[in-house]
């Protein structure tokens, strides 16, 4: 009995104190608010901490189908609308609950717009989404390898690594400074424009999907945020099978679904100058269409007030217009591609 | 869930059944572990665990049919005369080597069906494209279950062994599922024999504190191996391995070659660890699998270092039967007369050993590479065979001291350049890929790679190289220590509870800071799951 009582004391004991380390380590290695986006390994994470505290009214959340089909600068010229695109290329859905969270450390998002597509994202694994959930406990298994971050710039010794670096550092930095969103000019034709056929069966969605899904809804009804579905615009990844589960999604969880598949000739997308790769993504010229619909759909069906005034809001926004169309005035000079 | 060394394993399914089993009395033990590997197989393949429950259902029947033939020969030869007595026994005998055969047949037949018929269908495309142009075979998409090879080879196992009269026929089928299901050796193994682990399951593990202790340390250990470098090697592996010609570098062949081996250690061998380590928590014992491997002198050796199961399994259902076969006997006769005792035997060993690496190669997956990948090690031993009569003359007469640490250093140098090389072939995208790299290894010699730091662009960088050295080299310890006979568990479990405490903190720690998971990392999937 006595050698029991000891086990479960040591056993107790071990548990406490890797606990506590955890939780310790999970402080120390906590991403926080910087003026350098080069100290933050992830993008988004960049991202957030570099946005002025208090200065979004949205959150856009998604894989690279909202990060390249959602413009902040359109919503805010548009409507005045304050936001912020978190998406990122291949971004699970089991991601999203970390980003928001920590956005929502510094942001007060009176929405939160969430693009479906990385619903079907095959690829998802279930030990990602396992250890995202235990991160939600112990933070450090989310940041632990941030302790690279000092010595990443350092340890880039040769031209090679540079190069490469510098390369991926040119166009984190230029998509943060468009409030997330990546700016392409890039043109290829897509070929099949009869996408949305109606069928009968939905997609099938893997449960791990599934799960962060319900994780993210029952996040932001926690926190409550209302929760906005979106589908972007595209051919090749957007059919009528996905819409319909998405649509038995929305209903279940009774959310609104937003499906701009369904309005690409409300939107005027022409398929042969609006995509940058065939279909699969839009180009600057799709995403203004996108955008300019998506920024008269938010003032239609929700109170968003217009930040146009505010200078509080108004510096960062204007900073981001202002580099948005220095971009589009370089690229009209030729200067960039 | 996609492999032992997984959050999803261990804490979705694990500790809620070791829960479950260590707190259901007696009996009720076997019905919970029968129920978690019906839930293991079906989480993992699905409405595939139908094939396991036929395999198991025929094995079953012939086993049990086997064993009649046995007590009816047993009466008929009690009460038979002398004279009789031969006549009874290979009557029976044959009875019950059709009875086997059938089964065999099914069972074979299901995983040359499930598993061979893609590469069967490339292989007569490719004949009849050279016959008549044009001619286009699609191989069908055949979804084939998790760990088939290593069932199936238990599954045989057990059925020659009731043959050979070795093993007890079994009369409950429970009994018999029980051992071809068992969950922790589902997907790699080890490839176990029915004896006793069979008994062991049905009666219940007993579960100790020691064992919990025990076992969670293995857990750890392997995945420790898996997170900390396996994984880690992977991106830059993808890599090499996908874009070697445009790469064109013989310097990054031989790191990645190498990186290859090192990875497909980790994680065979830490999965083995995980499975071993689960087992070990329910009191129950599971043969090892891997012993040391790169302290192995010589090729042979090396095999009954790695993946020991499965060698063994070559060794006692294919290669001795051949051996002590009628035709290779007479063979062997007739050689030693000719070629004298040395090389005599050799002759037919070399027929027995070619089948058992042609059957090795074509286990681990089909294609051309994996047959390949057989003949090569068959031609290493056979070689080694060959060799050695004429090296000890040689060494003897250069006194080279052959039981010196020189030699040996030597001997595993060699050896372990020769295994590494085979896995170059192994991990290649198909057999002219590994044909082209490995002509690389010697051609295109530039250390460019090296010397301008691209090395480190794809995907690792200096950072994890660092890690995995370290953890590489962590590795190399505690093998040391294990040859020479440390314990090394038992060793931390002598330490006072406060040390203990803190060495199983500052492991965890270490994990969780320096693993290669998460988002910037790819995980490497189970490698032998889908052999």
């Amino acid at each position: 009995m006595k050698k029991n009582i000891r086990y479960v004391v040591y056993v107790v004991s071990f548990l406490l104190i890797l606990s506590v380390c955890l939780l310790a380590l999970g402080e120390i290695f906590r991403p926080r608010v910087t003026s350098d986006p080069s100290m933050i390994r992830d993008e988004v994470d960049a991202r957030i901490l570099t946005t002025p505290e208090n200065t979004t009214d949205i959150l856009l959340m998604g894989n690279s189908e909202m990060l390249a089909h959602v413009s902040p600068v359109t919503l805010w010229e548009e409507e005045g609308i304050a936001s912020l695109n978190l998406g990122s290329v291949g971004q699970f859905f089991y991601l999203v609950k970390g980003y928001l969270k920590l956005a929502m450390e510094t942001q007060s998002p009176r929405l939160v717009i969430l693009d479906m597509d990385a619903l079907f994202l095959w690829e998802v694994r279930g030990e990602n989404y396992m250890i995202h959930r235990v991160a939600d406990f112990f933070p450090i298994l989310r940041n632990h390898d941030r302790w690279k971050e000092p010595y990443r710039d350092k340890l880039l010794l040769t031209d090679a690594e540079k190069k490469k670096a510098g390369k991926d550092k040119d166009r984190i930095e230029k998509t943060r400074k468009l409030k997330g969103y990546y700016y392409s000019t890039e043109n290829c034709p897509a070929a099949d424009f009869d996408y949305m056929q109606p069928v009968s069966d939905g997609e099938p969605v893997i449960s791990w999907n599934r799960l962060a899904f319900q994780d993210i809804v029952a996040f932001c009804k926690k926190k409550n945020v209302p929760l906005l579905l979106v589908s972007t615009p595209s051919i090749k990844n957007w059919n009528d099978a996905k819409h319909e589960t998405v649509q038995i999604l929305a209903d279940e969880n009774n959310l609104p679904y937003l499906d701009l598949n369904l309005y690409v000739d409300e939107l005027q997308i022409n398929w042969e100058t609006d995509s940058r790769d065939g279909g699969d993504h839009l180009n600057d010229k799709g995403t203004q269409k996108v955008s300019r619909f998506l920024a008269g759909y938010l003032k239609e069906h929700y109170d968003l007030p217009d930040r146009r005034g505010d200078k509080h809001y108004a510096e960062t926004y204007e900073e981001a217009a202002a580099y948005y169309h220095e971009l589009v005035g370089q690229k009209a000079a030729g200067v960039t591609g | 869930m996609e492999s032992y060394c997984s959050l999803v394993y261990v804490l979705l399914f694990l500790v809620p059944f070791l829960l479950l089993y260590r707190f259901v009395p007696g009996q009720g033990k076997r019905y919970v572990l029968l129920a978690g590997n019906l839930i293991f197989f079906w989480w993992i393949s699905g409405i595939r665990v139908l094939y396991i429950v036929g395999t198991a259902v025929v094995i079953y029947l012939a086993g049990f049919g086997i064993g009649m033939l046995q007590e009816k020969r047993n009466a008929a030869l009690s009460t038979a005369e002398k004279a009789d007595r031969k006549t009874i026994m290979e009557a029976s005998r044959k009875k019950q080597k059709g009875l086997m055969l059938v089964a065999l047949v099914f069972v074979l037949g299901l995983l040359l069906v499930l598993k061979y018929t893609g590469f069967a269908v490339e292989i007569l495309d490719a004949v009849l494209e050279k016959l008549v142009p044009g001619t286009f075979l699609t191989p069908p998409t055949i979804l084939v279950p998790i760990g088939l090879s290593f069932y199936t080879l238990e599954a045989i196992a057990y059925l020659v062994d009731v043959y050979r009269e070795t093993v007890k026929p079994e009369t409950n089928f429970l009994r018999l599922f029980l051992f071809l299901s068992f969950f922790p050796k589902l997907m790699e193994g080890p490839i176990s024999r029915y004896e006793p682990l069979a008994r062991n399951l049905w009666d219940g593990g007993q579960m100790t504190r020691e064992g919990a202790i025990r076992g969670s340390m293995r857990i750890f250990y392997g995945l420790f191996k898996k997170v900390m470098i396996a994984d880690r090697l992977n991106p830059l592996l993808d890599q090499v391995f996908l874009h070697y010609m445009e790469y064109n570098n013989g310097v990054m062949n031989w790191i990645a070659t190498l990186f290859y081996m090192i990875q497909l250690y980790c994680e065979f061998s830490g999965n083995l660890d995980v499975v071993i380590g689960s087992a070990e928590i329910m009191g129950i014992t599971l043969t090892e699998n891997f012993k040391q491997p790169f302290f192995s002198k010589s090729i042979s050796e090396f095999w009954t270092r790695w993946h020991i199961s499965l060698g063994t399994w070559f060794k006692d259902y294919i290669f001795y039967p051949m051996s002590l076969s009628k035709p290779l006997k007479n063979l062997t006769k007739s050689a030693r007369k000719k070629l004298g005792n040395h090389y005599g035997p050799l002759v037919a060993g070399a027929i027995a050993l070619f089948t058992v690496w042609f059957c090795n190669g074509l286990w681990h997956g089909a294609g051309w590479r994996y047959i390949f990948f057989g003949m090569y090690h068959f031609v290493l031993i056979l070689c080694g065979n060959l060799i050695e009569y004429p090296a000890r003359i040689v060494t003897d007469k250069l006194h080279i001291n052959r039981q010196g640490k020189p030699y040996k250093a030597f001997q595993i140098i060699r050896t372990f350049i020769l295994v590494v090389v085979g896995e170059l072939f192994f991990r290649a995208h198909g057999l002219s890929a590994g044909i082209a790299m490995f002509k690389q290894l010697f051609t295109s010699i530039s250390f460019d790679w090296i010397t301008t730091g691209s090395i480190f662009t794809l995907g690792m960088d200096r950072m994890d190289f660092v890690i995995a050295a370290i953890a590489v080299l962590l590795i190399l310890v505690v093998d040391i220590l294990k040859e020479r006979g440390v314990d090394v568990r038992g060793k931390i479990m002598e330490t006072p509870a406060p040390v203990r405490i803190a060495i199983c903190t500052a492991a965890v720690l270490v994990l969780v800071m320096f693993g290669a998971y998460g988002l910037n990392y790819q995980p490497v999937m189970p490698i032998y799951a889908n052999f």
